[in-house]
């Protein structure tokens, strides 16, 4: 990724400082700097006198300094940098990061023109900025570059010899996107359960297959006699498939089950005399 | 171990083999199609005596890489066609299932149930 120099003009110094900061007066003693760095994750104290001006910065070095004296008892006034080099809030970040360049420190206060802090402008800072804007371009190119693959396939009721090759072909396609195999496994058992259900119940049907960067969406809508107790035919085991159907090995009363246990969502709509839809979702963000 | 040296060994007679190097990790004997769906780990060999069409469908949807029609189970050309197509083993053995799976245990083939 290369950064023009008109975006880093673009980004003001007060936009992207730190003003969750902490100030001393030279009298604090280095020990408690030193805690207050550790608790607020800082790395730059600035010291400021009775009026609330700057006159100093201590610096998580000046900390190292005078812990090597064994003398973190002493006021911060002895070991602090004194009139530091400062940011303005108006600055703006390609101004910063050549300060940067020159002093090789790694934070600068910010101060307005009447000498009070406003903030402070750490490499940590800049670093986040510019992973804020990393997320946000990925985000933007993933919206535009894939719109939802829709698949679509016909499913004709007791038609056994063309049976799976729909939700065979769904596996394949997802094994050429790339999408992960636990996932890809969950999907084929859906389509696959979801498929049979047509060709041993319906007359006919259709299973459609959403597919976005977040969600796989499966809907297998067919017309048929409906199911007249949803919550009967959820359960393991229970089954209206005719004898000789079973003896295929199918009609085990495990294809909702199956088809409840990969999904992370799962709607099932049904009219008597007329047909069922199944809507199942599967998350693809969530880890 | 490699799915046509598991052949020779156990005297399967050899249907198809249009993948027949391919390594072969678990077992599973099942003849409910569901069942093999949610439990079947890939690269297994599959022990029924399912011998329709839908059996293929199954094996590609699971990564199961071959199937051992055992009982002396004979499946038709429709199914051997589809086979061949999806780079499915397909091996017919007089033996039962249990004689088999005993068999296969002995090779270091171990059958382990996919959690959901």
């Amino acid at each position: 990724m290369r950064i023009p120099k008109e975006f880093f003009e673009g980004v003001k110094v007060k936009e992207i400082m730190n003003t969750d900061i902490v100030m001393v007066t030279p009298y604090h003693d280095m020990k408690s700097i030193q805690e207050i760095m550790r608790i607020k994750r800082i790395d730059g104290v600035p010291v400021v006198n009775d009026l609330g001006k700057i006159i100093g910065l201590v610096t998580v070095e000046n900390v190292i300094s005078a812990l090597a004296s064994g003398d973190l008892k002493s006021p911060c006034e002895k070991y602090m940098v004194r009139n530091p080099k400062y940011l303005d809030p108006e600055d703006n970040l390609y101004t910063a990061l050549k300060l940067f360049r020159q002093y090789r420190f790694g934070r600068f206060p910010v101060v307005n023109n009447e000498g009070e802090v406003l903030g402070i402008l750490s490499t940590k800072d800049i670093v986040l900025k510019l992973l804020a804007i990393e997320e946000k371009e990925v985000k933007i190119e993933k919206k535009s570059e894939l719109e939802p693959l829709i698949l679509e396939y016909p499913v004709l009721g007791g038609d056994f010899v063309s049976a799976g090759i729909a939700s065979s072909t769904v596996k394949k396609v997802l094994q050429q996107l790339g999408v992960e195999p636990s996932i890809i496994r969950r999907v084929a058992i859906i389509t696959y359960e979801a498929e049979m259900n047509i060709v041993i119940h319906a007359y006919r049907g259709v299973l459609k297959v959403f597919l976005t960067p977040e969600i796989i969406e499966i809907i297998a809508e067919d017309e048929g006699p409906g199911i007249s107790d949803i919550e009967l035919a959820m359960q393991p085991g229970y089954s209206t498939a005719p004898d000789n159907i079973r003896e295929m090995g199918f009609g085990a009363g495990m294809g909702l089950p199956n088809i409840k246990n990969c999904s992370d969502e799962l709607r099932i709509e049904s009219i008597v005399g007329k047909g069922t839809k199944v809507i199942s979702k599967i998350y693809l963000d969530k880890k | 171990m490699k799915s046509k040296e598991i052949a020779q060994i156990l005297n399967f007679q050899v249907i198809s083999s249009p993948n027949g190097d391919v390594d072969i990790k678990y077992g599973i004997v099942c003849d409910l199609l569901s069942f093999v769906m949610a439990h079947a780990l890939e690269d297994s060999i599959w022990l029924t005596i399912q011998t329709h069409l839908n059996t293929i469908a199954v094996a590609v949807l699971t990564g199961i890489r071959s199937i051992v029609f055992v009982s002396g189970q004979k499946p038709n050309e429709e199914t051997i066609k589809k086979a061949i197509e999806e780079k499915i083993n397909l091996y017919v053995t007089e033996k039962s299932a249990f004689e088999i799976a005993g068999e296969l245990y002995k090779l270091g083939i171990r059958g382990e149930e996919k959690r959901l």
